[in-house]
């Protein structure tokens, strides 16, 4: 008992612990395929282990060798289930029939029952992340009390009273002590990783799903985008077909009355006629106005350099502008075309500019928009401007937007703007 | 005197023109309803102006421009629509009209503006 000593143990010790390494190397990541091809290098693994343990043994007498070999079949069985363990459980015994010694039979009938309780224990499934070092303790006991029978019993009968009396007197407390201690311990372990591992499985399920999701958000919020533009277009066209239609026809017809009357009726009647018809074409711009604030025709028709040609011409301050003939997504020739609307806008209204500069450039898998003018400066991005409801707009096709606005020296725009949008079908309306 | 050829789907829109553009120096000779019409039609009757709805069933207007300027002694063609010209820009400017008049201001005196000049 006293030979068992410090350097047996600490190796015994070291040896069980290369278990957990065993533990982890091995189906950390469980694919069907795998399954078998690593239960067997685990099984080869632990029997390798369960080897080295038997190379270290306590030797109490002729042919009587103790060491921890139970401990490992035991969680062996636990935690890694009857494959693994029969393999191991194979080789040790194999092992064990290379050496002399007068106890094999009990030795080898000690290693099948240990590793048997293991299985038996696992086959019951206990949630073996959510086993307690009680819980391990307690099976550690109950598992070594019915090896200690065992033993007892088939030394008793296998060998000379006197020895196996001895054996016995030396083995049982080791047996109840250490070894269920050594049992809880690697148990507890093993827990310990098992539960890290399904929190590093949720974790990559739950970022999996996140991913997923927020594809699917990104897709959504495209589609809203389009439905969006869509909606608009069609606006813009039942405006176009009706009302606008309406007014002209209405608008004609007074002047064809106002022509046939010329000179005659009377003041009155020709006054009026007149005041109609200019409240016809007040009423067709404000008409117009409207259906070019909600989607301007040209930009569908002929793209964002003529549709923003088409602004500069409006604006009072000159503005040089240089895109190219490429088209891009309609979402996204929407959005830079209202960006650079409310860009040429502001400067009309606040920048004291007397010329301004629009520039659109495709750049790798994005649209590049420069919009500068030589007005004051001191711009304030955040401020209430119309740029504020076009950040939303342009973070909803993952557009970004910057304003660099010195006070005096002018102020220039930055807008950025993703082209390979996920319903990024060009559809021409009319 | 000068010959004109109305081209609009629009029956009402057509007769409207007529009444507002005939005067002392226009004659409005004839009225077709789409492009492949007003191509025959300049063949047949040679009109000087064409005023060309852009908003055609068949073509758009820019595209019956273009081939009536291929036409030996083409006409001069006025494009005209119910939409005004921001919504066309640069494709008005690079067209073989003469002028635009949006629908609602068509008259001899818009006409003579634009016809005069050449």
């Amino acid at each position: 008992m006293i030979d068992l000593a410090l350097p047996v143990l600490v190796q015994n010790a070291a040896l069980l612990l290369a278990v957990a390494v065993v533990f982890d190397v091995v189906s950390s990541r469980v694919t069907i395929d795998r399954v078998r091809i690593e239960q067997a290098i685990s099984g080869l693994l632990l029997g390798v282990i369960g080897v080295s343990i038997m190379l270290s043994p306590w030797h109490f007498a002729s042919g009587i060798f103790f060491d921890t070999r139970t401990v490992l079949l035991v969680i062996a069985g636990l935690f890694f289930g009857p494959i693994p363990t029969a393999i191991a459980l194979g080789l040790m015994i194999a092992f064990r029939l290379t050496q002399p010694g007068a106890a094999s039979i009990t030795g080898i009938a000690g290693m099948v029952l240990a590793a048997g309780l293991g299985l038996a224990w696992r086959h019951r499934r206990p949630l073996l992340e959510e086993l307690t070092f009680g819980q391990l303790l307690l099976f550690g006991l109950g598992t070594h009390v019915i090896i200690l029978g065992q033993t007892t019993l088939l030394m008793f009968t296998t060998l000379p009273a006197a020895i196996a009396s001895a054996a016995v007197g030396g083995l049982w407390l080791p047996l109840l002590t250490v070894y269920p201690v050594a049992t809880a311990l690697l148990g507890v372990l093993l827990v310990v990783r098992l539960r890290a591992r399904q929190l590093t499985d949720a974790n990559a399920r739950l970022r999996a799903e996140v991913e997923t999701q927020l594809k699917e958000v990104r897709a959504s919020r495209a589609r809203i985008v389009e439905a969006g533009n869509a909606e608009r277009r069609r606006v813009e066209r039942d405006l176009h077909d009706g009302a606008q239609q309406r007014l002209i026809s209405l608008s004609l017809d007074l002047r064809v009355a106002r022509s046939r009357l010329a000179g005659a009726g009377d003041a009155e009647l020709r006054q009026s006629l007149d005041r109609a018809a200019e409240e016809a074409q007040a009423a067709l711009v404000e008409l117009r106005d409207l259906a070019l604030g909600i989607h301007p025709l040209i930009l569908t028709e002929s793209g964002l350099g003529a549709a923003v040609e088409s602004l500069a011409d409006r604006s009072p301050v000159d503005v040089a502008v240089d895109i190219g003939p490429e088209r891009y997504p309609a979402a996204v020739e929407a959005a830079a075309y209202f960006v650079i609307s409310e860009a040429l806008a502001n400067v009309a209204k606040y920048a004291s500019a007397t010329m301004a500069r629009v520039r659109v450039r495709p750049f790798e898998d994005h649209m590049n928009i420069e919009v500068e003018d030589d007005g004051v400066g001191g711009a304030d991005p955040r401020s209430g401007s119309g740029l504020n409801g076009l950040r939303d707009r342009l973070a909803a096709l993952d557009g970004t937007m910057a304003i660099d606005s010195p006070s005096g020296g002018g102020t220039r725009l930055f807008a950025r703007i993703p082209t390979d949008q996920p319903t990024s079908a060009y559809v021409p309306t009319l | 005197m000068r010959t004109i050829l109305i081209v609009d789907d629009d029956a009402r829109f057509r007769a409207q023109a007529r009444d507002l553009l005939i005067d002392h120096e226009f004659v409005v000779v004839g009225e077709a309803v789409d492009g492949a019409s007003a191509i025959t039609s300049t063949r047949s009757l040679r009109p000087d102006v064409v005023l060309l709805d852009i908003g055609l069933p068949d073509v758009d207007g820019f595209t019956v421009a273009e081939s009536l300027a291929s036409e030996g002694s083409p006409p001069m063609v006025v494009l005209t629509s119910s939409r005004d010209a921001r919504a066309y820009g640069r494709r008005l400017r690079n067209s073989h009209a003469i002028g635009f008049i949006p629908k609602e201001q068509i008259s001899a005196m818009a006409m003579h503006a634009l016809v005069d000049r050449e």
